[in-house]
């Protein structure tokens, strides 16, 4: 596969990322992973042989949802359980939670990120209305930052991943894990942990 | 950077991106605002004024504003409310509500799943739970009348817009009375015509001056006048170093009559009188008897000023029902204060000027209408009333009462009501029988005991059967008493709002909870000292709301837009309008006595000082002549007999001060054999009520184990094996709570204390379950101070306590609602 493909590979698995743990799936995009691309999606993943038994883990989720007579709904109470109510039970989103010692949010890891905005001339989207250290933000920054980068120099993918990523990521999965209902976030915060060092041994590799 | 996202799904999700990968979450910046070290703002609080450094859209420091000159330390906590986990980040909605509503499985409130919904969605269930009440029930179905203390500010006052946006849609429940004073407010007006509690007091420095004697009646001015109702000035501590000087150097006597040694007491190093808990009317009547007795009280004062001593006199000396003569000796055996001594104190108080200021603790407990208007009584008798540095008062340990006021007007607040005409949707008054208005502390009762019929202060009240409960910026989870209780009812309510922007355990047990923004995300203004008037304070918004919160303005708005009223809510202004239009009111209210820069000027400075008022004494004009300045009793006169709450018919409030034994008494009273311990829950020292607690690193500067801390006695502690620093299980037969020791020589024996305003965090839903924080309203029982003010008696509490043993469970609160697996 040639690099430019292969970096918009990883760049879309990052958004895709991003985009599940941005916010609640819509009936529609749940549908897709009952039937559909999604399904595919999880397939070619799960092909993987580091990636099968996550993917497992999430398509069983899928199946318990599904058996639910309202499965956005019950999946829209995973996710909040998750990443919206319980900040102690539940795994925040949030880098500034795990790194910093006062357990605040907008801490040194959304300075950080507002800083890298800054220089970048970017800023997060006012409708989205999260800390910069959200998630969902550093994945969709690292996706635009693999396809500027293209196939040049990849010192600062590795350096976002290792410094803003693999910092936080490892105790907030472990958070995850201790929360029970379906386990469809779990397994994909899981998929996600498992694909990025995937990604930053493929990198050091370069 | 520029950004991409659709356009490179390819591979792997080349044909299904566009369903699995949603919009991206980075836009190109706009010119960036260049922001070298960040801005300064100024803004305020309960807990003073203050500036703050706001850089990266984040407050990043916090400084006290320079007027101030005796800031609080809960200044550090203010950063830890706004960044706080605890924060509400999206309108959320309980699930089991959201699919089966009034259906919902209600005993599982507290073990909750939640769901994220939007502010429209939110609103409209919000609207059509109203609507629903309205139309299946009627208005006494619904109680939005409870309020707290709010976020200070004028223009976002969150029980104004709570009344006025519901107002709009129908009638509701009402309340009257609080939690802080409700026996105080109730009685005082029969006595001395004023609620006392909430009014201006003599001026410290005439009191400096005059007093040789003050009395501290279960009165902890420094740890209280902390925080005040509007911004706080802390002015009081200027007159509270001056004090403590003149007591150092003899000049004037502090005795505090308490059974703990407070924080003032501390700090003035003064004298301490001890006396067990909850008995303060017998020592009084004690004291009245001395003076009676020696003859020692001023009859020219009781003859021009007061009515109803001779109606009292045969109580103090046994010559009516009970045929018990309040005597020394009487006194001694309840309160624990020698009979000599007793008798010392009542000559002592005669000798030369005495102030006698009188907390509120005394009247949160059963029949606490009776110390307050025995107070008075023996106030009478000493007949300093209306002299500088002597008489009474009920208030100098609030919101700087005591510093003189300069008269200027401030500003006015966001409209309560609906404007006129009304376009109220339903126009339906009609309470079924029930009452409309409340006492506040009855709500609990409402809802378990619809239809009872009770006495309040000359009505009788017919509790209605309510439905469903609004709270915005109210957190009963925390002033109420007894939890479990509350359980119960709880499980009774179809339906519950809560407004507010941190997960209290309110917010833990309601159906919708809608996220408002903190005071520091929107701008307002204040005034500057609640009594003294010293001047206006801008609110500059430091952040714009976090997450998905919005400002209660905006909130109510939405509700009004829904009720297509929303024109008529806002009047057609914004925030930044009201915020001018209630700065100009006050500059209009203050032509010809305060010369006020315009808007623009005072919003850019920040604040605008009004300067120091005149002193002032309380009653003064009163003892100048009763006739022209009668008091608003209603003889005009003081009332040590009252003929209307005689006429009353009340057992537990009768036409005069009396001594009433208490449910539950400590030192020998009822109950103490099997929960030998009092429990005294006061107004916390390191918080405002209830808020605050959510904020972790300041918490943490007082927390034992991560638990609310409980002052013991030594000897009590060590009885039960207890060190300081250890985990103590607090129970009795109302409920049990984790705390952490502090073991102090403060507290005498059977006297223990939990401040109130500590989290409630059960360890699940289930009624009588362990509260992992230590909140004492677990402990506390919800019973009336009598017919009269129906108000809480939450310091009529006994409890036992023990080491805790076994697997120490986590803290659940300060954070968001918990599922229990």
């Amino acid at each position: 596969m040639k690099n430019s493909e292969n970096n918009e590979q990883r760049a879309s698995l990052y958004w895709w990322f991003s985009t599940l743990l941005s916010k609640e799936l819509t009936t529609e995009q749940l549908t897709h992973y009952f039937s559909g691309e999604g399904v595919e999606l999880l397939n070619q993943l799960a092909q993987e042989s580091l990636f099968s038994e996550t993917v497992t883990q999430i398509k069983s989720a899928l199946v318990i949802i599904m058996a639910i007579k309202q499965p956005t709904l019950e999946l829209a109470a995973d996710f909040s359980q998750l990443f919206l109510t319980d900040a102690k039970k539940g795994a925040p989103p949030y880098a500034s939670v795990y790194l910093s010692k006062s357990g605040q949010l907008f801490e040194k890891p959304h300075q950080e990120m507002v800083e890298l905005f800054k220089k970048e001339g970017l800023m997060v989207d006012p409708n989205f209305k999260e800390p910069a250290d959200h998630i969902a933000i550093q994945l969709d920054y690292l996706g635009n930052l693999i396809i500027k980068e293209g196939e040049n120099n990849s010192q600062a993918q590795t350096n976002f991943i290792n410094n803003q990523l693999l910092s936080w990521l490892p105790p907030f999965v472990e958070a995850t894990k201790r929360v029970n209902n379906s386990g469809f976030y779990q397994g994909v915060c899981q998929l996600l942990l498992l694909f990025i060092k995937q990604d930053i041994t493929a990198l050091k590799q370069q | 950077m520029s950004i991409s996202r659709r356009s490179f799904l390819k591979g792997l999700l080349a044909s299904s991106g566009a369903v699995l990968i949603g919009p991206g979450l980075l836009q190109v910046a706009h010119a960036a605002t260049i922001e070298e070290t960040g801005q300064w703002k100024v803004s305020g609080s309960h807990w003073g004024a203050f500036r703050a450094r706001v850089y990266a859209g984040k407050v990043q420091e916090i400084k006290a504003f320079e007027v101030d000159k005796y800031p609080t330390d809960m200044l550090n906590g203010i950063k830890g409310i706004i960044y706080s986990p605890s924060r509400i980040r999206y309108p959320m909605v309980r699930y089991e509500w959201y699919l089966n509503r009034q259906k919902s499985d209600t005993t599982k409130r507290g073990d909750n799943r939640f769901i994220r919904v939007t502010w429209d969605e939110a609103i409209t269930l919000f609207h059509d739970e109203l609507e629903r009440m309205q139309t299946q029930y009627g208005p006494w179905a619904i109680h939005a009348g409870s309020t707290g203390w709010r976020s200070t500010g004028q223009v976002h006052s969150c029980g104004n817009h709570m009344a006025r946006a519901i107002a709009m849609h129908g009638y509701t429940v009402n309340k009257v009375g609080d939690y802080s004073t409700g026996a105080g407010q109730t009685i005082m007006p029969y006595v001395l015509g004023s609620t006392e509690v909430y009014a201006q007091g003599t001026s410290w420095p005439l009191i400096l001056k005059n007093s040789k004697t003050i009395v501290l009646w279960g009165n902890d001015l420094v740890k209280n006048l902390q925080v005040g109702w509007n911004c706080e000035t802390h002015e009081s501590f200027e007159y509270l170093e001056q004090l403590k000087e003149k007591i150092a150097n003899k000049e004037i006597r502090v005795i505090s009559v308490d059974p703990v040694i407070t924080k003032t007491q501390d700090y003035l190093k003064s004298e301490h009188q001890y006396i067990n808990p909850q008995t303060d009317v017998p020592f009084m009547l004690a004291i009245a008897h001395t003076l009676y007795k020696e003859n020692l009280y001023d009859k020219k004062f009781i003859d021009t000023y007061a009515l109803g001593f001779e109606e009292f006199v045969p109580y103090l000396l046994g010559k009516t029902k009970d045929k018990e003569e309040k005597t020394a000796e009487w006194a001694e055996a309840i309160c624990g204060i020698k009979a000599e001594n007793i008798r010392k104190f009542a000559r002592m108080l005669v000798k030369e000027r005495t102030q006698i200021m009188v907390g509120w603790s005394i009247q949160r407990q059963q029949h606490g209408e009776q110390p307050y208007w025995m107070a008075a009584v023996l106030a009478t008798m000493l007949g300093q009333i209306g002299l500088p540095g002597g008489g009474i008062s009920y208030a100098h340990h609030y919101s700087s009462v005591g510093v003189s006021s300069t008269g200027a007007a401030g500003p006015g607040g966001f409209p309560r009501n609906p404007d006129k005409p009304e376009k109220r949707i339903h126009k339906n008054k009609d309470f079924n029988g029930y009452s409309s208005t409340i006492p506040v502390a009855r709500w609990i009762d409402c809802i378990l005991e619809p239809g009872k019929k009770i006495q309040a202060n000359g009505a009788t009240i017919t509790l209605p059967n309510i439905k469903m409960m609004v709270f915005s910026g109210c957190n009963p989870w925390h002033h109420h008493q007894d939890r479990n209780n509350m359980k119960k009812a709880f499980h009774k309510l179809e339906t519950v709002v809560s407004i507010d922007f941190t997960w209290t355990a309110t917010c833990r047990f309601s159906d919708i909870v809608l996220p408002a923004c903190t005071q520091w995300e929107r701008n307002d203004l204040d005034l500057y000292g609640s009594y003294s008037a010293r001047g206006i304070i801008a609110m500059q918004k430091l952040v714009d709301p976090l997450f998905q919160s919005k400002t209660d303005f905006e909130i109510f708005t939405l509700l009004a837009r829904k009720l297509g009223q929303e024109q008529d809510y806002t009047r057609g202004k914004s925030e930044m309008q009201w915020v001018k239009e209630l700065y100009d009111g006050c500059v209009d209210a203050n032509k010809g006595k305060f010369t006020m820069p315009d808007f623009k000027t005072f919003w850019k400075e920040g604040f605008v000082d009004f300067g120091k008022g005149k002193d002032w004494t309380r009653q003064a004009d009163f003892r100048e002549d009763p006739e022209i300045n009668a008091l608003g009793t209603p003889s005009g006169f003081i009332e040590i007999f009252s003929r209307k709450i005689d006429r009353y018919g009340y057992k537990e409030c009768q036409g005069h001060p009396m001594w009433f034994e208490k449910s539950e008494r400590s030192h020998g009273g009822p109950g103490s054999d099997k929960h030998p311990i009092w429990l005294q829950s006061c107004h916390p020292d390191k918080r405002l009520h209830s808020q605050m607690c959510d904020s972790q690193q300041f918490r943490e500067t007082y927390t034992v184990q991560g638990r609310e801390p409980i002052y013991l006695n030594p000897q009590d502690a060590k009885q039960r094996g207890i060190k300081d620093g250890d985990l103590v299980r607090v129970f009795n037969d109302r409920g049990q709570l984790l705390a952490g020791a502090v073991v102090s020589s403060n507290f005498a024996p059977g006297v223990a204390r939990i401040e109130e305003g500590a989290w409630y965090a059960p360890i699940d839903e289930t009624i009588g379950s362990l509260d992992t924080y230590g909140d004492p309203n677990t402990l506390t029982q919800d019973i009336p101070t009598s017919e009269l003010a129906q108000a809480t008696s939450a310091n009529t509490c006994q409890v036992q306590y023990e080491k805790f043993k076994g697997k120490v469970p986590a803290v659940t609160a300060f954070t968001g609602p918990t599922e229990i697996s």
